[in-house]
């Protein structure tokens, strides 16, 4: 029996030393994912009151293709209101650079630009986007080898607010991270309509003299208030917890040490579609559980039919301040 | 009126037996069914009177009671893994009789009488499996260390989660819907290692049985499972020790008389030592640290169980059993920087563990009438947190920095379970149990100290909620010829912060013998359940936060309905079971919250773990086939389950129904045990389990967002962002794995020993621990080429342990 023990022991020490080579950094696996079949993406944020519309539409690929998505260069589009077509065109892409990057190439030297971008189809509208809350508008996009997409939004409630600034009072800007503690405030008054939900995204053009010439500049708002959602666009606010009321919002811009003030500052509150929220909840959610391998993935929202993507309408108020 | 009367007392004397029952002169035997050399009570043990075709099953203490026409009676014992016995005696009178069976092999002379008694076929119970705890003990083991979940999770309709870990999910649910119980007490986190073991010390456990469905009465508290967890009582008749010493962990248990065959205990604990056998090893890297940076990392479990009785004549007996346990997980780093007279120390660890404890009084009222009273405690907690202290040694000040993140689950309970067996056709049982929880779902505990400043130590944030529960139940186990059945009404209420739930949960469970001795069987139960476990992500850790019914969360509630058949062929059994479970008010965390972390909510109030969950529901269906063999050389089973499960929440995947991450098509075991001779025995267990659902993107698409407010004339911030089509809509390569061991046992002069060598997944496969999209950038062309990257944990793992007893 000790013999026995012996060889078995052999064994399995022999066969345990060859099985730990490929434990370390993961298997390269060829999983059978379900085959790709390339939709059309749409993004489209239009608001009340504009006469050109801008469509962007790009595709789709599997995700283990190389290289990125590709924009579509020949579409046709419907634009419908209130279930009746507008206007359709067809037209060759404005192509837009929204996001450009660089590489050098280090045997080279070569530094190449890449544009990250789909193509924008901008077309003039023979009617103005409505203002009149709950005009439905739907989009219908078709590309040849794709299934035609589609998607509808509804013009939220109307913008009822003012703004007032307080100009170089103290703020909660940090002079150690390089910021001004004296900045500006403004006050938003908004008188909510009761009984509808109504989510609002608050952003600020600034627009400053500099050699003569003016040019215009966004303006970072910042708040302590919980209240608050960061946006890309801006900040946003959802009514939940005044709905039906007035309510004023303090919001507080901060300069960089020796940054210049603006001359006046364009303040844009839009009341934006639920679908708008939704969209960017999931892309918060997205960036927060990226590149963390136990966190439930998200699934990204979208709103298109047989695609991807977001079609959404806002309506506006747009007050511009002297400062 | 009068008519009314007569219907009701007709029907009354039927249930109650009949007129038949009263017709003929009948006495009741009743007593205890022990183990000849230890004096232990054995569960589920056999008595069977072949003349009368009459026999019942011992109760959870061991306790039986039969009622027999008055005659010359054989009375036969059996039990698995041991001897059946058969007694004779003349039935004149209501009779005590404790009886008494020996480990070991059935006499061949035995077997007609063996096959007289009760099988599979002839319970009411469906969807029950008992694995004896010896065969547990034989079976394949990782890292040497015998784990009784890991066991049951070879069962067909238990599936296991992670590669590794120990937490099960029966019928589709989730681990918080098993209710655990240890010596009747709750046990609320049953991982050691992060899931790799299980809490429970095969050498301290006498018994398991696990309820999958068609839930008794008795039963309430959870949705998917019952998990009875019996430790041994210790020798009555002399003192007895064993233990084993492995690769990562040693065990000692021993036991004997405390006054002979009156009196007994039994102690047995277990500890693991990578902490001390990585501590060479660490101190040689500390000592070749130039900066004089020390790194102390380390990890260990142990666990304790104790439990002493005592009997007070032949009528009474107390216990009172407890179970300690906990894991250490810590680092320190330590750097002393002489030059500048300043040393730091920085701590991390997480710590997790339970506490349970029973007094229990046994007390026969009658012959016919048994009863259990109960006290009981039961406590869970982790702490998580880390503290950074820096020491002036000039000025001999000290700054510190300290957060602690704690969560614990606390309950007292008492309880009162009676079971009274009417005659041959009436098994009534019933009782009532109430349990005071304290929750306390996260606190935060920060220290600062610096030097000239007023320290600070606080508790923010602390939710800790109070709760009771209570039940009651009764069911009445019936047998009218081929028909038997349990029917019963199960209890419940819950009281939280002025708030009162109740439910009414009707349970009952029929089997009908058809022709060639199959057994049809169908059930139907409700449950309901108030307490949650909210699990971040998907893994199951230690910190998992238990959490009470609320205002705002309301109960779990299920209802499951089977449908099976039985049947013994000679040394098998088999049985085929169909299930179909509905499950309400599911709690989990929404998309991308997590324990850590509050939010501040709109109207400047701090998140509660409230704020953070969502409500939904979820089914499971499938079948099961179980053919399992318990006597005889070679002992085994086959296991296969076909099942399928999903989970619908709003808010998450967009408020469509997905399928549950343990969603698992098909799931096989083979279980073999094979006894050469007296000396060498070999185990294997080979499991095969369709691949978990994951999430992976299969498409990539640009999106856009407004740079500034809104309106694409202002320009976009463009992504290229990676997009799943559904949660949970792909699938995890398929897992198998093969374990296998080989025992050497040799019985010595004073001790018995057994050399046991395993391999846990034998043939090496790479199965999937997670995977995750993996983009890898070339340097030369400048391009990322993604791939889909598979992480496994385990390779083939040798274990040596060596056993001793004595």
């Amino acid at each position: 029996m000790k013999n026995l023990i012996i060889y078995s022991l052999v064994l399995i020490g022999t066969l345990s030393l060859t099985s730990c080579d490929k434990w370390l950094n993961g298997q390269v696996i060829n999983y059978d994912l379900p085959e790709h079949t390339p939709v059309l993406a749409l993004y489209n944020y239009s608001i009340s009151g504009e006469n050109v519309i801008d469509v962007r539409v790009g595709t789709s690929v599997g995700i283990l293709t190389d290289g990125e998505p590709q924009p579509v260069d020949d579409i046709a589009i419907k634009l419908y209101k209130n279930d009746v077509l507008q206007q359709s065109w067809s037209s060759e892409p404005t192509y837009t650079v929204d996001t450009l990057w660089s590489w050098t190439n280090p045997q080279t030297g070569v530094t190449e630009y890449y544009v990250d971008s789909t193509f924008s189809y901008q077309e003039p509208l023979t009617e103005p986007i409505s203002n009149e809350m709950g005009t439905k508008y739907s989009i219908e996009v078709s590309a040849p080898g794709y299934e035609t997409i589609y998607s509808e939004g509804v013009v939220p409630s109307n913008v009822s607010a003012s703004v007032s600034i307080s100009k170089d009072v103290p703020v909660d800007g940090r002079e150690e991270w390089g910021q001004d503690e004296i900045g500006d405030r403004y006050s938003i008054a908004i008188n909510d309509e009761a009984g509808v939900e109504n989510n609002y995204l608050i952003s600020a053009t600034g627009i400053y003299t500099s050699n003569g010439s003016k040019h215009e500049q966004r303006i970072y708002f910042n708040s302590n208030d919980p209240i608050f959602e960061y946006a890309d666009g801006g900040l946003l606010v959802s009514d939940r917890s005044f709905d039906g009321k007035s309510k004023t919002l303090e919001l507080e811009h901060w300069f960089q040490l020796q940054e210049q003030r603006p001359d006046e500052v364009k303040v844009t509150i839009y009341a934006v579609a639920k679908p708008y929220m939704d969209f960017n909840e999931s892309m918060n959610k997205y960036w927060n559980s990226d590149g963390n391998p136990f966190a439930e993935p998200v699934v990204l929202y979208s709103n298109v039919e047989n695609g991807l993507g977001l079609f959404t309408i806002s309506n506006l108020k747009e007050i511009d301040i002297v400062r | 009126m009068l008519q009314l009367n007569k219907i009701f007392w007709t029907l009354t004397l039927c249930l109650l037996g009949g007129a038949g029952a009263f017709a003929q002169e009948k006495y009741t035997i009743s007593g205890y069914v022990e183990d000849l050399a230890t004096g232990e009570k054995l569960i589920g043990a056999n008595v069977f009177a072949p003349s009368a075709n009459a026999g019942t099953s011992t109760n959870t203490f061991g306790f039986y009671s039969l009622t027999l026409p008055k005659d010359s009676v054989y009375l036969t014992v059996s039990y698995v893994g041991y001897q059946t016995k058969t007694y004779k005696l003349f039935l004149d009178q209501d009779i005590d009789l404790n009886l008494a069976v020996s480990e070991g092999e059935e006499l061949e002379t035995l077997e007609i009488v063996a096959d007289e008694m009760i099988k599979i076929e002839d319970e009411v119970q469906m969807s029950q499996m008992d694995v004896p705890i010896e065969q547990i003990k034989k079976l394949p083991a990782f890292l040497g260390e015998v784990d009784i979940l890991k066991v049951l999770q070879l069962l067909p309709g238990v599936q296991s989660g992670n590669e590794g870990t120990s937490g099960i999910y029966v019928r589709g649910g989730s681990p918080d819907q098993n209710l655990i119980l240890l010596d009747g007490v709750p046990v609320y986190n049953v991982s050691h290692l992060f899931g790799f073991f299980s809490v429970f010390n095969a050498d301290a456990i006498k018994n398991v049985t696990l309820t999958k469905g068609g839930y008794p009465a008795r039963f309430g508290g959870r949705l998917s499972s019952v998990l009875e967890i019996n430790m041994k009582e210790g020798n009555l008749k002399e003192y007895h020790g064993e233990g084993s010493i492995g690769l990562i962990s040693s065990k000692f248990t021993f036991e004997g008389p405390i006054e002979k065959d009156v009196s007994s205990f039994i102690v047995s604990g277990r500890r693991t030592y990578l902490d001390a056998l990585a501590r060479p090893f660490i101190a040689a890297y500390n000592a070749g640290n130039e900066d004089g940076e020390q790194v102390v990392p380390g990890y260990y479990f142990y666990d304790l169980n104790a439990k002493v009785n005592r009997k007070f004549g032949n009528r009474d007996r107390v216990y009172w059993s407890f179970y300690g346990g906990n894991d250490d997980f810590y680092s320190t780093i330590k750097y002393n920087n002489n030059n500048r007279d300043i040393s730091y120390e920085d701590e991390a660890g997480l710590q997790w563990g339970n506490i349970t404890s029973s007094a229990r009084w046994n007390h026969q009222f009658s012959n016919k009438l048994f009863a259990n009273f109960m006290a009981t405690y039961t406590r869970y907690k982790f702490d998580i947190g880390f503290s950074e202290q820096t020491t002036f040694n000039d000025t001999d000040s000290v700054s510190l920095f300290a957060a602690k993140y704690l969560s614990s689950i606390e309950d007292w309970g008492a309880k009162a379970d009676f079971d009274y067996v009417i005659n041959p056709k009436h098994y009534l049982r019933f009782g009532t149990n109430v349990t005071h929880h304290t929750f306390t779902p996260g606190a935060t505990q920060l220290k600062v100290e610096d030097p000239g400043a007023n320290p600070i130590d606080t508790l923010i944030n602390t939710q800790r909620t109070e709760s009771m529960e209570f039940a009651t139940y009764i069911e009445d186990e019936m047998r009218f010829g081929k028909l038997k059945m349990n029917v019963g009404l199960h209890y419940s209420s819950f009281l939280v912060n002025n708030r009162f739930y109740h439910s009414l949960q009707p349970r009952i469970g029929l089997n009908y013998k058809l022709p060639g001795d199959v057994a049809m069987k169908a059930s139907y139960a409700t449950m309901t359940q108030y307490i949650h476990l909210l699990t971040s992500g998907s893994l199951g850790l230690p910190t998992d936060l238990w959490v009470p019914t609320t205002e705002n969360v309301v109960p779990e509630q299920s209802w499951q309905a089977a449908l099976g058949f039985a049947k013994t062929f000679g040394a098998f059994e088999v049985s085929l079971e169909g299930y179909y479970k509905n499950m309400d008010n599911l709690v989990a965390y929404k998309e991308g919250a997590s324990f850590l972390g509050d939010d501040i909510l709109d109207d400047g109030s701090t998140s509660t773990w409230e704020d953070k969950v969502v409500q939904g529901n979820g089914t499971s269906y499938g079948a099961e086939l179980f053919l399992q063999k318990k006597k005889g050389n070679t002992t085994g089973w086959i296991g296969y389950t076909l099942s399928w499960t999903d989970r619908q929440f709003e808010g998450i995947n967009s408020g469509n129904r997905f399928p549950f991450r343990y969603d698992r098509r098909h799931d096989i075991s083979v279980v073999a045990v094979h006894k050469f001779n007296e000396k060498i025995s070999i185990s294997a267990a080979w499991v095969y389990g369709t691949g978990n659902a994951v999430t992976i993107p299969t498409s990539k698409h640009e999106a856009l967002q407004p740079r500034n407010g809104l309106g694409g004339l202002g320009g976009y911030y463009g992504t290229t962002v990676t997009r799943a089509e559904s949660v949970n809509a792909e699938r995890m390569r398929a897992y198998h794995r093969l374990d296998f061991s080989i025992e050497f046992f040799k019985k010595k002069k004073r001790y018995e020993r057994t050399f046991v060598i395993g391999t846990y997944n034998t043939y090496n496969r790479a199965n999937p621990f997670f995977i995750q999209l993996w983009e890898q950038y070339d340097d030369v062309t400048g391009t990322s080429k993604s791939t889909i990257r598979q992480f496994s944990l385990f390779p083939l793992i040798p274990s040596v342990a060596w056993k001793f007893k004595f």
